[in-house]
């Protein structure tokens, strides 16, 4: 019986010891935590940023790093559920990350927010914060964000509608918090640039079918359909607006851009427009080291949300970089508010106190789905 | 215009609701316990259906009768496996083997198939009619064709049929079917078959309008649910009556009030049909 606990001691101990020993080594990295939804509802576009992220990584890694220290990724997945999402944040905290690249859905990232800004961690959201009360309006000192303002997204769509003269427009919007807070910079910025909103509607996730929705947009004589959610609803508005018949403009916010709505639209998916960071077939020179290296490791273009991982990674590593390798998570919190001119796979990210997603309007292109294919407008 | 456009719609989607809400009413009947699969088996004639029909470009027909077997034998395996040890005990546990079912297939469903929503090409490609300025999309015709041929053939073998009188006798009283020689448990084996059969073909006719796979089971059990309870669970023409009735209301408050609320007003509706007439909206009290 002493000898067995004798053995089990000396196993404890080394077990202590080498625990110790990885310590040391990994404290010579930049250890970094990665929390998407990468399983679940919102996997299409969790799971694409962290593949997106990785990608960054492990070509920064494979070229050497900075000065010889590498990146560490610690990768949880919160299945796009908050509370998971509180529950693995706190756990990579205590891992001592010096940031936290998160993103899936906006309430994962939402529900983050308070942790890193308490353990004072920059956190680097891939989805938008989607602001909806005036509170949410402030900007958190640790949260920044690779994907645009929807803000910045609304007035683009508003822009362009008004450069082809529409004059009367219907807004369809998921009730989810994205949905509701684009919905409602869209309202705001149509009214600034004359656009009468005829209707104004919500639609939930699991509706099939929105003739119901639509017939009053027809009735009000919207000469466009503002859409703001995510796949996959807005295909089957698409496909509800074809088989009723109306010839209307169709328009929707980032959200929709995938090639999913392509494939669950099908020929309803012609002439749809909507905006979209990246470029596809005419990409800037920033998207097409992605596009490349995408390419070479899976084989196929990436979506919009691999981009947008890819520019957290991306935006770190460059904050990492200016601070001279520093491993201090304020350190690097302040280098990412002091980021400019950096070139992205979603555009020149221009940082600010004031602005932490540092995307302007320029960066999106307004594309138009031609025979299947994406086709920038602009 | 409008009104008769929203009624078109919502009878096409009640249509759906009713043939989830029939299954609901099959099991119900036969073993008095709510069927917690009932969405998952209706998902998984979705993605059963695309991959023959996508997959494999087997012709309509063919897909229909393929997926239907397989749906019904797999409500077979379900019912051994999950309903049948447990059928005596009490209702609890059925339900319980239920939810586990309902776990299993959509996991399952999840690991094949994808999480995502899989799309399925209209049975017709045509452009939909126009009548009195009310669009009616091919598909609509054909939920709606289908809807009426199941309940019908259901209804003709319920009627006529040895096997279907004895499932109604072994449904009204179980100890006075096992009286007469009818067993039970292989009445609750048949059934269960049946409501696979049903949920698949629910399965397909709405995939090419709801896409298949995905998250929807879940949805689609609960308005099935909804429907059944709102008609009377015990009769399969009041069951009918509720999906069709759920389907109309919905289009009518989405269309009116608003599309965020439409879950909310239906179920309060229920909550107050509930209270005023339990048995169902469309159950005539019976002679006492």
């Amino acid at each position: 019986m002493k000898k067995i606990i004798t053995i089990i001691g000396i196993c404890t101990g080394c077990l202590l010891i080498l625990q110790l020993i990885m310590a040391t080594v990994t404290y010579a990295q930049f250890k970094v935590g990665v929390l998407m939804a990468a399983t679940g509802v919102y996997a299409p576009l969790g799971g694409a940023s962290k593949a997106g992220a990785l990608l960054y990584i492990d070509r920064f890694n494979e070229k050497g790093g900075f000065k010889g220290e590498k990146i560490d990724v610690i990768f949880e997945d919160y299945e796009g559920d908050p509370a998971k999402a509180i529950t693995l944040g706190k756990k990579l905290i205590d891992e001592k990350v010096i940031a936290i690249l998160c993103g899936g859905n906006t309430v994962g990232t939402l529900a983050v927010r308070p942790l890193t800004e308490q353990a004072k961690i920059p956190q680097i959201n891939v989805s938008p914060r989607s602001p909806v009360t005036a509170e949410d309006l402030v900007v958190s000192k640790f949260s920044f964000q690779t994907v645009h303002e929807n803000e910045v997204d609304a007035q683009k769509i508003g822009d362009y509608l008004k450069s082809v003269g529409v004059k009367k427009a219907a807004i369809l919007y998921d009730s989810n918090q994205y949905g509701t807070s684009g919905a409602m910079f869209q309202y705001d910025y149509s009214k600034k640039i004359g656009i009468e909103i005829v209707v104004r509607e919500k639609y939930q996730k699991g509706d099939r079918d929105l003739t119901p929705l639509l017939m009053p947009a027809r009735k009000a004589g919207a000469e466009a359909v503002i859409v703001w959610g995510t796949l996959p609803t807005p295909a089957i508005i698409a496909k509800n607006i074809k088989d009723m018949g109306w010839k209307v403009l169709m328009i929707g916010s980032v959200g929709m851009g995938s090639p999913k709505m392509v494939e669950l639209a099908g020929d309803a998916a012609e002439g749809v427009l909507f905006t979209s960071a990246l470029r596809y077939g005419n990409p800037l020179p920033g998207e097409k080291i992605l596009i490349n290296a995408h390419q070479a490791k899976y084989g196929k273009p990436p979506s919009y949300f691999t981009a947008l991982g890819w520019d957290a990674a991306l935006l770190l590593v460059e904050a990492i970089k200016s601070t001279g390798g520093s491993k201090d998570p304020l350190k690097i919190r302040d280098a990412l508010e002091n980021i400019k001119g950096v070139e992205g796979a979603c555009g020149i990210y221009n940082m600010s106190p004031a602005d932490h997603a540092g995307l302007s309007k320029d960066s999106l292109h307004i594309i138009q789905i031609k025979g299947g294919k994406w086709v920038p407008l602009d | 215009m409008d009104i008769a456009q929203l009624i078109v719609n919502g009878i096409t989607m009640g249509c759906i609701y009713a043939l989830v809400a029939l299954g609901f009413h099959l099991i119900y009947n036969a073993t008095g316990a709510i069927n917690f699969a009932q969405g998952e088996q209706v998902m998984l004639g979705g993605v059963l259906s695309v991959t023959l029909m996508v997959m494999l470009r087997l012709p309509l027909p063919l897909v229909f009768l393929l997926t239907i077997i397989f749906a019904g034998l797999m409500g077979l395996v379900y019912e051994r496996i999950a309903i049948h040890p447990v059928l005596h005990i009490s209702e609890l546990m059925i339900i319980m083997g239920s939810i586990a079912a309902s776990i299993i297939l959509r996991n399952g469903i999840f690991i094949i198939w994808g999480d995502e929503e899989i799309p399925f090409p209209p049975f017709s490609q045509r452009p939909p009619f126009e009548i009195f300025g009310v669009s009616i999309f091919p598909q609509s015709l054909w939920i709606i064709g289908v809807t009426l041929i199941t309940v019908s053939l259901l209804w003709i073998f319920f009627r006529f049929t040895l096997m279907g009188k004895a499932i109604q006798a072994c449904a009204n009283n179980h100890i006075g079917a096992r009286l007469v020689g009818i067993s039970p448990s292989k009445i609750v084996a048949y059934i269960f078959v049946f409501a696979g059969g049903l949920s698949a073909i629910a399965g397909i006719i709405m995939s090419p309008i709801t896409f298949a796979g995905g998250p929807l089971g879940t949805i689609f059990a609960v308005k099935g649910f909804t429907a059944s309870i709102l008609g009377g669970i015990s009769s399969s023409a009041a069951v009918v009556f509720g999906g069709i009735l759920l389907g109309i209301l919905e289009f009518f408050i989405a269309s009116y009030i608003s599309s965020g609320y439409r879950d909310v007003i239906a179920l309060a509706i229920l909550i107050v049909i509930l209270t005023l007439k339990p048995e169902g909206l469309f159950i005539l009290k019976r002679k006492s």
